[in-house]
């Protein structure tokens, strides 16, 4: 097991009021009760609306604040106990934060991150040269940070995070505002790097893409608690049961008086909005056939983010 | 355990040198910013010898002795800003959650922190110092050096002071003007007047709380007097400050509470 969280919780106190009133504190649970597990090489999307508590999980994951309550465990270390060995064993990639230097060059900030996970001048320069061919990086080693793209810096900050070669890696928003192509690049990389060196992968993302592109399983938090835990599978079998069959006839069928609350698009087409759980499929195709010639169906499920918004808004 | 001392010892070598190289970005910048310094500490050091050249050197104020203070609280807080010009950022890396990088990595934080930025204007502050410590000695090879060393244990001050007063941000807030007013206000400008010229109530603040005395009144005395007291007092105060202010930096890093602002390192 990599990741066991056992009843994580974290209280921040605000402190309010004026220079001449007494100040008032009030306690925010910003997570509250969270558990689960993570084994070696799963790649598992943690993801919930903003304030819903994932940062701060992660960062308490990896050691940068104190849980105010509840155990953790990662690669073996309890973070707030072991925070400089556990730094060796997990590598960090937040979108909004760098670790490059933006007045130097890519490969001198590989340098420094080498040298801060102890690797020598030789061991660096031949890490340094092992992630650029890994992420085909090679014309931007020596390139000024700041100069770089944004899609180039998310591709190079990824590489930084995991130049010590780490059994765990945290992604927060790692394709936060890049266009598709930088999106699809990252998350090949991310995929390369789970099958080739097995590395286990935890991301937070608003980006579904990501989330259905990468993710065999999904946690879902919200308000500070774990509202859904599941493999994708076992939540598109859950929430897609819901079916969008639209249905295009060879004439008019305006005059046609329909059954199963199906809605007239145009004069001759028709649209339902059919749950499997509920409905039988061959029943509903059979009762479309009667009522004319179909010349063109439609059968779609509904969006994974359109569930995803749906489990936010029932647990909200 | 050695290998341990061996590579973080290197690291820091190694963040040295990325920070000054970082520093040097802008090379006319920082030969600008150098040359200004220096110009700027010498203009003082121009009124002063007007100042003399009227009243000529009194029993409890001399113009070597002056020279000393200065050259103690320069070259003091050139090395404290040129090896460890990170800690000015605390407060702002407190605030704005910048301190994640740092926390991440499998160091020190403090000194993380203290070497990832090097001051460009604090190379002028060392170079005067220097010039004004030949100046002082004559060209006494073993003053000058006495007085490099001294200014090491000097910089441990201005190491302190801003470490102290920028993590007490966890706390209250933004402290960078508070930081800011301490050090220059009350270290660098009593730092560089004779202790003379005070009356005994600030001159017990002196030997106290903003700690000048230990910085440099007592290691201008003992370049020309020495005394192995008054030099264990000296490293011994020095070591007490540094010891308070690292206390109060991880008391509040267990404080630290982390931000979402978009942040990164220069």
């Amino acid at each position: 097991m990599q990741i066991c969280v056992q009843d994580l919780k974290k209280t921040f106190v605000i402190k309010s009021g004026g220079l001449f009133k007494a100040k008032k504190k009030t306690e925010v649970k910003a997570v509250e009760g969270v558990s689960f597990t993570v084994e070696k090489g799963e790649i598992v999307a943690f993801i919930g609306p903003n304030g819903a508590g994932k940062s701060t999980t992660i960062k308490m994951l990896t050691g940068i604040i104190q849980p105010s309550g509840g155990k953790i465990r990662v690669a073996g270390y309890d973070p707030s106990r072991n925070r400089k060995k556990l730094a060796y064993k997990i590598g960090c990639m937040f979108g909004q934060k760098s670790q490059l230097y933006m007045h130097l060059t890519v490969r001198d900030s590989y340098k420094l991150l080498c040298s801060i996970y102890d690797l020598d001048n030789k061991q660096a320069e031949e890490k340094i040269e092992e992630i650029a061919n890994l992420f085909k990086i090679q014309d931007l080693l020596d390139r000024v940070v700041r100069k770089l793209s944004l899609g180039q810096r998310m591709i190079c900050e990824i590489a930084g995070s995991i130049l010590h070669d780490p059994e765990i890696i945290f992604l927060d928003e790692p394709t936060i505002g890049l266009d598709i192509f930088a999106k699809t690049r990252i998350r090949e990389i991310i995929k390369k790097m789970n099958e080739e060196k097995g590395t286990t992968i935890f991301l937070t993302s608003h980006d579904i893409g990501d989330v259905e592109a990468l993710c065999n399983r999904i946690i879902i938090i919200n308000n500070g608690t774990i509202v859904t835990d599941s493999t994708i599978d076992e939540l598109k079998s859950k929430y897609l049961s819901t079916k969008v069959i639209k249905i295009s006839y060879d004439r008019d069928i305006i005059d046609k008086k329909l059954e199963y609350n199906i809605q007239k698009l145009e004069h001759n087409q028709i649209e339902l909005i059919a749950d499997t759980n509920k409905q039988n499929i061959g029943e509903l195709l059979s009762y479309f056939t009667s009522v004319g010639n179909i010349v063109d169906i439609q059968i779609s499920s509904t969006p994974l983010e359109d569930v995803i918004k749906k489990i936010y808004q029932e647990r909200r | 355990m050695l290998t341990e001392v061996r590579n973080n010892i290197r690291y820091l070598f190694d963040a040295l040198k990325i920070s000054i190289k970082s520093a040097m970005a802008y090379k006319v910048s920082f030969l600008v910013q150098t040359i200004f310094m220096f110009f700027n500490n010498a203009s003082f050091l121009i009124f002063w010898l007007v100042i003399f050249n009227h009243t000529g050197n009194s029993t409890d104020i001399t113009f070597n002795n002056v020279l000393y203070i200065w050259s103690f609280s320069s070259m003091g807080y050139g090395i404290a800003y040129f090896f460890f010009g990170g800690i000015q950022k605390i407060n702002e890396y407190i605030i704005s959650g910048a301190l994640d990088s740092y926390l991440l990595q499998p160091k020190n934080v403090l000194l993380n922190v203290a070497t990832s930025k090097s001051s460009f204007a604090a190379c002028g502050d060392i170079l005067y110092g220097l010039v004004v410590a030949i100046m002082a000695s004559g060209g006494d090879i073993s003053k000058i050096i006495f007085v490099i060393l001294l200014s090491i244990s000097g910089s441990i001050f201005f190491f302190a002071s801003e470490v102290f007063f920028r993590s007490i941000a966890v706390w209250l807030g933004d402290t960078n003007m508070i930081a800011n007013r301490y050090v220059e206000m009350l270290l660098i400008t009593f730092s560089t007047y004779p202790e003379n010229i005070f009356g005994i109530g600030i001159k017990v603040i002196l030997y106290t709380v903003v700690p000048v005395a230990y910085l440099s009144y007592i290691p201008a005395r003992l370049v020309e007097n020495f005394n192995i007291w008054l030099l264990l007092l000296v490293i011994l105060v020095a070591i007490i400050y540094l010891a308070i202010s690292i206390l109060c930096f991880y008391k509040a890093l267990r404080s630290y509470e982390s931000g979402n602002s978009m942040a990164m390192k220069d």
